[in-house]
């Protein structure tokens, strides 16, 4: 692996961040962790990101069931925030329930790459790195 | 859906004309191409006397009008039948797909409680081989505020399922202070909120103290959790020549009615969040049906960052 990874973790979930970040802090290639509470907090600094040309995290990490804007809203404003720009975050969903309907709009959409179910756990991280970022 | 009453007089004007014709084409037969009579009135009628079959056949617009009516009485009925089928048919779907919202809402929190005691379980692990007591106490706090956090999820959505049998319950008289101080101290929230009575013009309510103590502990938790400074509330007891109003204020973060207004009392909408907000969405709803369920109102007046002011209205027939 050529760099370290910034991760964003996105869930109203302050218990699975705490734990998150905790296991991500356990890897060599973990640069730097920012959570978010909120999915618009979290879609704010994505899009500010973009605008100022700064560097973007390699991993989101997004959950789905979360008030005021859920995980498939955010994935929605964000592709039509990015258009035809450049991105390459890749943008994991992270959940605790496999349900049909959430299976359904991941499968509609075209920005995250991946369905990962809480909780994770070490091997989940390291297949997940060892498949995108080596 | 009524039963068509026009159904079954259609189908008798049907088969009394239908009937009318034996007996015409039998006396056109008889008094015509049998014998050949005049054309005249008194022949047509002395034709009929002579020959009493007429008679007989004189009935068929009867018996066949009363054949038909029970036929279209059978025929209103089966369309009723069907109509209510289809209606059924409409209210089943609605309420299976309710139940797959409700399934899919009940699975997905509880997952969310039993994964966050998993995580802070395997923390623990982690950090008694690291022998690090300050970590420790840390994730013991978590852990104990998250299986609190499960069990009035569990609670609530017991409340939900059990709706329907509160409703059958008997109501009794209930001291509407004694009662809200009772509440606090068993849900721990007494020294979480501070409640003042602000105007008092009636003591007591007939309600089920079950539903009494649904909807305040609702009203209150939520006036606790969508909070950023210290929680408090205040109550007003008003009388109304129709009925007891409670007008519950609290002094949390509100709610932009412009916004969310049409869909506070929906079930399963967490439209606020706040540090500290992990719910199931159910609180209001929950509110709204037990109201309901007493013939009661409930309303809401609000804006971001005023706290909310809930009206709910018990009127004096409660049935």
């Amino acid at each position: 692996m050529s760099e370290k990874l910034d991760f964003f973790i996105i869930d109203d979930s302050d218990v699975n961040n705490y734990y998150t970040e905790d296991l991500l802090n356990e890897f060599d290639f973990t640069n730097s962790i920012t959570t978010f509470l909120k999915a618009s907090a979290g879609l704010a600094e994505l899009i500010r990101r973009l605008d100022e040309n700064l560097k973007l995290p390699e991993v989101v990490l997004l959950d789905i069931r979360m008030p005021e804007m859920d995980g498939f809203e955010f994935i929605e404003e964000l592709d039509e925030v990015l258009d035809d720009r450049e991105f390459n975050t890749k943008i994991f969903i992270l959940t605790s329930s496999k349900h049909r309907r959430d299976v359904e709009a991941f499968d509609k959409q075209r920005i995250a790459c991946e369905f990962l179910n809480k909780p994770l756990d070490k091997p989940d991280i390291m297949v997940m790195v060892e498949k995108h970022f080596m | 859906m009524k039963l068509n009453k026009n159904i079954p007089f259609r189908y008798v004007l049907i088969g009394a004309v239908f009937g009318a014709m034996f007996p015409a084409v039998a006396i056109i037969a008889d008094c015509f191409v049998f014998n050949s009579l005049e054309a005249n009135f008194a022949a047509i009628i002395g034709q009929i006397q002579n020959n009493p079959i007429h008679l007989i056949i004189l009935t068929a617009p009867i018996i066949l009008g009363a054949t038909f009516y029970v036929i279209g009485r059978f025929s209103a009925k089966q369309r009723k039948l069907n109509q209510d089928l289809l209606q059924n048919n409409v209210v089943m779907k609605e309420t299976n797909e309710l139940l797959d919202t409700f399934n899919y809402h009940v699975s997905h929190d509880l997952k969310n409680v039993l994964n966050n005691q998993i995580v802070l379980s395997r923390m623990v692990l982690k950090y008694v081989e690291k022998n690090d007591q300050k970590k420790l106490l840390e994730i013991s706090d978590k852990l104990i505020q998250v299986s609190e956090n499960g069990l009035a999820t569990v609670k609530q959505f017991l409340v939900m399922s059990k709706e329907g049998y509160l409703i059958h319950s008997a109501s009794t008289e209930i001291d509407i202070q004694v009662e809200t101080a009772k509440i606090l101290v068993q849900n721990g929230c007494e020294e979480r909120i501070r409640v003042r009575f602000t105007r008092v013009e009636y003591l007591t309510i007939e309600i089920q103290k079950k539903v009494f103590e649904s909807i305040f502990v609702n009203l209150l938790t939520n006036a606790i959790k969508y909070n950023d400074n210290n929680p408090s509330a205040e109550i007003q007891l008003l009388k109304r020549p129709e009925g007891k109003l409670m007008i519950f204020t609290d002094n949390g973060i509100g709610i932009d009615m412009e916004k969310d207004g049409d869909k506070i009392f929906a079930p399963f909408q967490r439209i606020a969040s706040s540090s500290n907000s992990e719910g199931t969405g159910v609180g209001l709803f929950i509110i709204k049906k037990l109201v309901q369920a007493h013939s009661g109102t409930i309303s809401v007046k609000s804006s971001l960052g005023q706290g909310a002011e809930f009206t709910l209205f018990f009127p004096n027939q409660i049935q």
